[in-house]
């Protein structure tokens, strides 16, 4: 099993000497970097810092939606960096995952009939944690099931197989995106049982498969702060933020604390010793996937909640900022991935106030060039090692 | 037993997928549903049983072949030519894979059955495209005949007037054809030969061949060959990369799109500079080699998966380049400040933005003049030249002292520094080598189609490339390309012509009962499942071949200590044969 | 032994087939065919708004029974797709292919698409040369037919031959951008903010728009290009807030998250009263308002070019009639869009019926003037541009769109 591993294998890490830290390479990677910067960048930051020196209110403003679009990225970025943790796999699937997870709430949203406008607020409040409930088994018991049939069988196949086998995942998830999305489904279903409520499901989504649906908004809107023209700060962003950092506390303190969070850690740590200790790894295995799958899917419903739309294409794009965000924070690493996702939050939304929107994506790539430059295992990552 | 439970397991699962399958199109038939799945059921007992290893290897080569002969058959029955030679050159290579012969007549025996048996599983293929496909899918006999007659080679020449002779002749062609190529490649094979010449000039004759078997016959493969090919030269230069050396780069289309906007920029109106085809590829190969370099230096201090997201960073930030550096509004002038003094750039149109370049200038050579975009024969020879040079570079490449620095770098970067190499240098090479590649293929590329957009650069494209290296073993550029070979054939031609065939098969269905075209099902109209389709293709490859289609040996031996038969002389086949194959 | 078995088997098989289907084939009638092709992204983003155009295609041809010229001629449809499966959008590779199959399958005589303007300057040489006629359901770049609209050497590179074969069923983006900047000017807008999804068509249109703007007098308080692929836009509304526009435009489609803009707009406080939302036609359809959510696109504005369906007359009302029964929805402005363009293929072919040939055909397509179709009385000018260049102003009232105002 070991020998099968790559060099960048964890068994091989604590013997690594720790690397001085102006090595040969690093040094040509600065002087380029310095090169770079000196010349093309410093107008740009002058013209970006003399613009957030203007206007305090609206930097405070961005700083607010970034770090409340931090927290989603960053319990979709939880399911990357525990499965990688695990299984060493960069589980292209989880994005995809947290997109069913959006469609699914629509789906129970709408055959529960919920509508903001006619439901008592009881009654939302309630449906939607029973729905939150529900989305997440159904997510966790599919990622589950992916891992038994896609990822299991290929333990032992070199480290990249998986890859491709999430690869193929992520494009058969997407088919199921466009399949729940296509109203006349659901239209033909409805009329074969003659049940309303899945006439609903269908008028909610429309005639075309893979336009965008609308979920509808069934948060709280209000403003937190009273004081007019001030910061704008609803309950729905609070609830979100609230939510969130209580599915990343709640998770953290699982794999602290609890028996099963200690296999985890275990084998994520030397599958084989952890074995040897007695753990059932495949079974440890499974649960990953199932608390991964059921965080996706939570996550997936309060972006689909947050920003109202779901889309069989909005898991790659989240899926590429949530993995990025892992890897900045060091992947494997629970909190880490939590900081690195309030930090692409927050870059994201600088980025699209002071450089503009099309380039943020590029700016997010360029910064988290920079970090991993002087932090080659992302910001919490240990060195030399690459699991929590 | 833990056979039998592989035989009912795999029977079982290939009887529902066919029983389901055929249901869904119930012009088809209950009885159609039954045998259909029964077909499929034995192919898959077929696959799992210890069978003589030539009638194993040709299955699995006409397999293959069979696929392509159904989906194209309807309108093109003169495939079925090319898919047979093409099974029987696989099922030639694949038997000898199983059981080497030392002697080249024993092996032209084995040889000629294999590819005898694939040869016949295409052209029975054929047979059932004639007979039942062709009917279910609305094209009537006569309709059919027409297209015999008109895409199948020679037929016209014998004077052949009968539809029943032209499809024995074309059974008996395939068949033929197949026979020999699988002789022939299975002969050449066991010649102790390096580099074993006979053996490239067997697999070469099918391929030089099909462009004018493609061109009598006007069956248009090669409007979907050339960009599979294309992308197998980019999987190559990718390999160097990811499997020699061992650097896992997810950002690969970077290098492709600098080498096709550096043709683009060098040979088209858009920036008034009109250099020669001939030249501008090598430029182009500079350029993405310079920028493989530059890109790699700041990657040096990582590895594994950080050096996979960075490189997937660089792959996003490249097309982002280009799409803005296309001048015009909202970026014409960019006022910057420095230090208090405002500064204009004038923002020039390099790259003509999301509008693209075009058009870029086609190759000209004399006699055949300049390249034109309708007749494809020599591009696709152009590419066969620029493809073999690459191949047999990057085959010294990696005999040489740096491909051995490169493989030892993926082995263990701490020993391989240790012991003298160079790591810096050894990596950068190996960015800078990988994107020459990709420099080369975008420059084909860009004077292919004529026109390049900054959309043809998603990271899907480096993803799939990844998958052509990874599914073909890691390393190993026969299995490249094979992979290559199925991944970008079930992208661009099995999953769109099959899906298209079976809507077909719906469509007529649905006009027979009378019922509206429109409102075909969605499940039955495959072409809305192409995602799904490709996916588990994905899967299903890689859970069949975890290793990848042709790993290296040692890695097989660890997956696969069971399969006793197979594996002793495999091994030993492999050992040898590899170096000699890809030589 | 067992080789030898497996061969018999093989040929037995190979036996009962023959003998059981040799009776099967025969000859049948020659009848004339014309094979109509289209070329349009099947699979990915662009599906939803290509199956309309496919089944207004498919709805025209069952109208006539897949026949033309009292039934001499039999007409065939294939509906080619564009794109990749591991792309998920229009490929170039696929639409060469595509074009280069047209050209070569001597029954292709019509070549509906495509859909992206990329794509249809990769088709457009190629089915040049082979004389065969396309008319385009959806492209708007100006350079495929105007002279110096576009790029330098636009149109001209297009068309290698010499002669125009490429026609277009929708107004390009300098007539359409240069509408919503006069309309804006009507509607008071004094300070604009200009979005576009970064592609040909939404970038183009976003061009001319500005430039139109200008030109009114209006402010212009920002441009950017959006990552059309991104989860939301809030940051970027807040942005926006700030500069106090009156109005924003976005150049772009349905598909390009023209709805989530719109939901993170009215969530940074630019409500409908305050901050009027302005798309060309790639916003004006159902899905666009289903994205959104009805109450987040009330009032939101959309050009289009010539009358909405439902504001049809005459052939036009009988087809808006007749679609709502066949498919139980709204037809789209990209359904008519398919369907005169299948209309007009199939009255150049039925005035062709002398000489069924690419040439005839491609030169009765062009000859077409005031052709009552669902558009409206129209026909194409000589570089192949429709002479409908009517434009007609929508506004987004109790959830659907309704007609405004014809603009100038």
């Amino acid at each position: 099993m070991a020998a099968s591993q790559t060099p960048s294998s964890p068994q091989a890490a604590p013997l690594v000497p720790r690397e001085p830290f102006l090595t040969k390479r690093r040094a040509f990677s600065i002087v380029g970097l310095i090169i770079f910067l000196g010349f093309f960048a410093i107008p740009i930051y002058q013209t970006i810092l003399l613009e957030m020196w203007d206007d305090p209110g609206q930097l405070t403003q961005q700083i607010v939606i970034g770090l409340t679009k931090g927290t989603y990225i960053a319990v979709i970025a939880l399911g990357y960096t525990l499965v990688y943790g695990i299984l060493e796999l960069i589980n292209f699937a989880h994005g995809d995952l947290f997109m069913i997870g959006a469609f699914l709430s629509l789906i129970f949203i709408s055959l529960f009939g919920l509508d903001p406008k006619t439901s008592s607020g009881i009654t939302i409040f309630f449906s939607l944690i029973g729905i939150l409930g529900l989305v997440m088994l159904c997510t966790a018991l599919m990622n589950a099931g992916i891992e038994r049939f896609a990822y299991r069988p290929l333990r032992k196949a070199p480290r990249l197989a998986p890859l491709i086998s999430a690869i193929g995942m992520s494009f058969v998830l997407q088919n199921l995106g466009i399949f729940l999305g296509d109203g006349l489904i659901w239209d033909k279903i409805a009329d074969g049982l003659g049940s309303d409520a899945i006439g609903r499901v269908a008028d909610a989504m429309g005639s075309q498969s893979v336009a965008p649906k609308n979920i509808p908004d069934l948060l709280p809107n209000g403003q937190v702060f009273f004081i007019p023209n001030s910061l704008k700060y609803t309950y729905k962003d609070l609830l979100v933020a609230v939510v969130s950092l209580g599915l990343l506390a709640g998770l953290y303190s699982f794999v602290r604390f609890t028996k099963l969070g200690k296999a985890i850690r275990a084998t994520a740590q030397d599958r084989d010793a952890a074995r040897l200790m007695g753990i059932n790894a495949d079974r440890t295995i499974s649960v990953t996937f199932l608390i991964g799958g059921a965080l996706g899917g939570a996550a997936g419903m309060i972006v689909g909640l947050y920003n109202g739309t779901a889309v069989f294409t909005m898991g790659f794009t989240a899926g590429l900022l949530s993995f990025t965000a892992a890897v900045l924070g060091g992947i494997g690493n629970i909190l880490g991935s939590a900081l690195g996702g309030l930090l692409i939050g927050l870059i994201l939304a600088l980025s699209d106030q002071y450089i503009g929107t099309r380039w943020s994506n590029a700016v997010i790539f360029a910064i988290l060039v920079l970090i991993l430059l002087f932090r080659p295992t992302g910001l919490l990552g240990q060195e030399g090692g690459q699991k929590a | 037993m833990p056979n039998t439970q592989r035989y009912v397991k795999t029977g079982g699962i290939g009887f529902a997928v066919g029983a389901f399958f055929l249901w869904n199109y119930p012009n088809l038939g209950i009885g159609a549903a039954l045998l259909g799945g029964l077909v499929i059921a034995a192919l898959c007992l077929l696959y799992s049983a210890p069978l003589p290893d030539m009638i194993k290897a040709g299955l699995i080569a006409g397999m293959f072949g069979a696929v392509m002969t159904i989906v194209y058959g309807t309108d093109k029955p003169g495939v079925a030519i090319i898919a047979g030679m093409l099974s029987g050159l696989g099922a030639g290579l694949l038997v000898f894979q199983r059981s080497p012969q030392a002697n080249p007549k024993k092996a032209a025996i084995l040889g000629a059955e294999a590819g005898a048996i694939a040869g016949a599983w295409t052209a029975l293929a054929l047979l059932l495209t004639a007979f039942v496909i062709a009917p279910a899918a609305g094209v009537d006999a006569g309709e059919f005949a027409e297209h015999l007659s008109e895409t199948v080679i020679f037929a016209d020449a014998l004077g052949l007037g009968s539809d029943i002779l032209i499809l024995l002749f074309a059974f008996a062609f395939s068949t033929l054809s197949a026979a020999i190529l699988g002789a022939a490649a299975c002969a050449a094979r066991s010649l102790p030969l390096r580099p074993n010449i006979p053996l490239l000039a067997v697999i070469a004759l099918p391929v030089l061949l099909i462009p004018l078997i493609d061109r009598a016959g006007n069956l248009l493969l090669l409007d979907a060959l050339i960009p599979i090919y294309i992308f197998i030269l980019l999987a190559l230069g990718l390999n160097i990369v990811v499997g020699y050396a061992g650097l896992l780069d997810l950002g690969y289309a970077a290098f492709f799109a600098i080498g096709a906007y550096t043709t683009a920029m060098l040979s088209s109106p858009h920036l008034g500079i009109n250099l020669s085809f001939w030249l501008v590829i090598w430029v182009a190969a500079a350029v993405a080699a310079i920028a493989g370099l530059t890109l790699g230096a700041p990657t040096l201090p990582l590895r594994g998966d950080y050096l996979a997201i960075v490189t997937l960073g660089f792959g996003e930030i490249v097309p982002i380049l280009f799409r803005s550096l296309g001048g015009g509004p909202p970026s014409g002038t960019l006022t910057l400040r420095f230090f208090g003094m405002p500064i204009g750039i004038e923002q020039v149109d390099l790259t003509g933005g999301n509008k693209g370049i075009n058009p870029i200038s086609p190759p000209h050579l004399p006699f055949i003049g300049d390249f034109e975009p309708s007749n494809k024969i020599p591009w696709y020879y152009l590419l066969i030249v620029i493809m073999g040079l690459a191949i047999f570079f990057i085959n010294r490449l990696r005999d040489s002292r740096q491909g051995r620095a490169w493989m030892a770098m993926r082995e263990d970067e701490l020993a391989a520094d240790a012991m003298g190499i160079n790591v810096v240098r050894t990596k950068l090479l190996a960015f800078s080598m990988g994107a020459m590649f990709s420099g080369f293929g975008g420059a084909f590329y860009g004077a292919f189609i004529g026109a390049i957009f900054p959309s043809s650069f998603d990271f899907s494209v480096s993803i799939i490339l990844l998958c052509m290296v990874i599914l073909g073993g890691l390393g190993n550029m026969t299995g490249v390309i094979i992979g290559g070979l199925l991944i970008q054939g079930a992208d661009k031609m099995f999953i769109p012509k099959g899906a298209e065939l079976f809507r077909d098969i719906a469509n007529e269905r649905a006009s027979a009962t009378g019922s509206s075209t429109v409102g075909v099902s969605a499940l039955q109209d495959l072409t809305q499942q192409r995602l799904l389709l490709f996916g588990i293709v994905l899967v299903v490859m890689m859970l069949v071949r975890p290793e990848g289609l042709l790993p290296n040996e040692r890695r097989k031996a660890e997956l696969h200590p069971d399969d006793d038969t197979i594996n002793s002389n495999s091994v030993a086949a492999e050992a040898e044969s590899d170096p000699s194959l890809a030589a | 032994m067992k080789r030898f078995l497996s061969f018999s088997l093989v040929l037995t098989m190979i036996m009962v087939i023959l003998a059981a289907c040799g009776t099967q084939t025969g000859g049948s009638g020659t009848k004339t065919t014309v094979t109509i092709v289209s070329s349009l992204p099947r699979t990915g983003s662009s599906k939803g708004q290509t199956d309309t155009i496919v089944n207004a295609i498919k709805m025209r041809l069952e109208e006539d029974k897949y026949a033309a010229c009292n039934g001499n001629v039999e007409i065939k449809y294939e509906d080619l797709d564009d794109a990749t499966a591991a792309k998920g959008a229009w490929d170039e590779t696929k639409e060469a292919e595509n074009a280069n199959a047209a050209a070569s399958n001597k029954d292709v005589m019509v070549y509906i698409g495509t859909f992206n303007s990329g794509a249809a300057k990769i088709a457009i040489p190629i089915l040049n040369n082979a004389g065969i006629v396309m008319i385009s359901p959806a492209n708007t770049y100006p350079g495929l037919t105007k002279d110096g609209k576009g790029a330098e050497g636009e149109p001209a590179v297009y068309y290698p031959k010499g002669t125009r074969n490429y026609t277009r069923v929708v107004p390009a983006d300098d007539l359409q951008g240069a509408a919503a900047g006069n309309w804006a000017k009507e509607l008071g807008v004094t300070n604009v903010y200009i979005l576009d999804d970064t592609e040909l068509y939404g970038k183009g249109i976003a061009d001319v728009f500005a430039a139109t703007a200008e030109a009114n007098g209006i402010k212009i308080a920002g441009r950017d290009s959006i990552d059309s692929k991104a989860s939301d836009y809030k940051a970027l509304m807040s942005k926006i807030a700030a500069t106090n526009p009156d109005m924003i435009y976005f150049g772009g489609i349905t598909q390009s998250n023209a709805g989530q803009l719109v939901k993170d707009m009215r969530a940074a406080g630019m409500t409908a009263d305050k901050v009027k939302f302005m798309g060309p036609d790639g916003i004006y359809e159902q899905a666009f308002i289903d994205a959104a959510g009805a109450d987040n696109a009330e009032g939101v504005y959309a050009t289009f070019g010539g009358v909405p369906p439902a504001k049809l007359e005459g052939k036009g009302a009988e087809w808006y009639n007749a679609y709502k029964a066949k498919f139980n929805a709204e037809p789209e402005a990209y359904a008519a869009y398919g369907y005169d363009s299948t209309n007009v293929a199939l009255a150049a072919i039925n005035k062709s019926c002398d000489s069924i040939n690419r040439e005839t055909i491609l030169k009765n397509v062009f000859a077409t003037k005031d052709f009552d179709g669902v558009l409206g009385k129209w026909g194409f000018d000589a570089s192949g541009d429709t002479t409908l260049t009517q434009m007609s102003g929508q506004q987004i009232k109790n959830g659907a769109f309704e007609f405004v105002q014809v603009l100038k």
